[in-house]
């Protein structure tokens, strides 16, 4: 039997996420702990917690799973795990160990669908030479796999959302457009081509882009993931206390991403997206909306976000390029604070 | 008037019925579009306002009906 993960998910990508303002809000109201070797914490809306262990190791903490994001299981394990262990390299940390996150339905699929979901998060793993060393599973219909993963960093060298300068360009690893994508195969108007192409930059570890930035001793830096292009931008705006701007004409796309929003293809998690963001946002008079709605897909598995001195771009970029990351580009560039946080352009 | 029946449908399929409705109309005549969930009300409110298109929105026995054109009569 063929097993078609995507058509157990009922309520499409739409709602598999909680609205970032709502989540905001909840979060205002429960107490931050209070320790020094606590580094890194949600105050800075970063990817992952930092914890200094001594003067030379501090641990990097971070847990992500979802429902399915494409048919087959095995291909799943390999996002999903890849999702889960990108936030470690956004702080510029080494993924050590993980333990599996499964929701299953036992009931519903085959058992060979849960084993193949977790060879696809083992195969994943090793290839970031992350031990999985345990897990945890309940029974729960659509299935959901992540790993929860630990990272070492030096306490040194963390790299946040917070470390944007002034003068500094973006560059964006990996091209947008894998939510938009995702819903347009459900709609059947997105092309073989195109999902294979999603496919492949979701499974693809930002280990690479990780090391160039330790290389070039970048300091601040995200992965682009379920807010889109323009939350994760607005979270390192604050965190920074600069501005972004962002050119969206030069942002790399995967295949037809822009012919399928310009046919109304947007998922409603979009739009929340762009809830959240629109207070602290301009948006040039010329804008093109298929532009600024691209700026809202949510990612699964997105690129890094990097921060670069603007001295260094040129070469980090074609260090990116050498290192296989070809469709790596500069984006827009850091501020000082102006009125608004993020400012989107042509 | 034409009307786009997206009940049933889930997100973002009445947002993309919404749009091709648009091109395929011009804007020069109005159109309405039968709406089924809270959800695809919003998005498709939402970029319509975007867009500077006009709308008016009733709701009756559990969907919205609404008329799109150029001034939102």
């Amino acid at each position: 039997m063929k097993i078609d993960l995507l058509g157990m998910v009922e309520s499409g990508g739409c709602s598999a996420k909680i609205p970032p303002r709502q989540l905001e809000e909840i979060l205002k109201h429960i107490p931050l702990p209070v320790d020094p070797d606590i580094l890194v914490d949600i105050d800075t809306h970063d990817d992952a917690g930092v914890y200094r262990v001594n003067d030379e190791l501090a641990l990097v903490l971070t847990t992500d799973f979802f429902p399915p994001v494409c048919s087959d299981p095995y291909e799943f394990g390999q996002i999903a795990a890849a999702n889960s262990i990108s936030d470690v390299y956004a702080m510029g940390g080494t993924p050590v160990i993980a333990l599996n996150i499964m929701m299953f339905p036992s009931g519903k699929l085959p058992m060979e669908a849960y084993a193949d979901i977790l060879v696809g998060g083992y195969d994943k793993a090793s290839e970031a030479g992350t031990r999985i060393i345990g897990g945890h599973t309940i029974e729960d219909f659509p299935p959901k796999y992540g790993l929860a993963v630990v990272g070492y960093v030096h306490p040194g060298k963390i790299i946040t959302n917070a470390g944007a300068r002034p003068g500094d360009l973006l560059i964006l690893t990996k091209p947008l457009g894998t939510g938009l994508i995702l819903a347009g195969q459900r709609m059947g108007m997105a092309s073989e081509a195109d999902i294979e192409e999603s496919k492949y930059f979701m499974k693809l570890l930002n280990k690479t882009g990780a090391e160039v930035m330790r290389k070039f001793g970048i300091k601040g830096a995200t992965d682009v993931t379920g807010f889109g292009l323009a939350g994760h931008a607005l979270k390192m705006a604050r965190a920074g206390n600069v501005s972004l701007s962002l050119n969206m004409g030069r942002v790399p796309l995967i295949g037809e991403a822009y012919r399928l929003v310009d046919e109304g293809c947007i998922p409603g998690v979009s739009f929340t997206n762009l809830d959240f963001v629109e207070d602290e946002s301009g948006f040039s008079e010329d804008l093109d909306y298929n532009l600024k709605m691209i700026a809202m897909d949510a990612q699964t598995s997105g690129g890094l976000l990097m921060s670069v001195p603007g001295e260094k771009a040129g070469v980090v970029i074609s260090e990116l390029h050498k290192a296989g990351l070809t469709r790596a580009a500069v984006i827009g560039k850091v501020t000082e604070k102006r009125e608004k946080y993020i400012y989107l352009e042509n | 008037m034409k009307i786009v029946d997206t009940r049933g449908q889930s997100c973002p399929a009445p947002l993309i019925a919404t749009k091709k409705a648009i091109k395929e109309t011009g804007m020069e005549e109005a159109f309405q579009v039968l709406i089924g969930s809270q959800n695809a009300l919003n998005n498709i409110s939402r970029f319509l306002k975007d867009n500077k298109a006009g709308f008016s929105v009733t709701e009756s026995e559990g969907f919205w009906t609404m008329t799109v054109s150029k001034k939102g009569r």
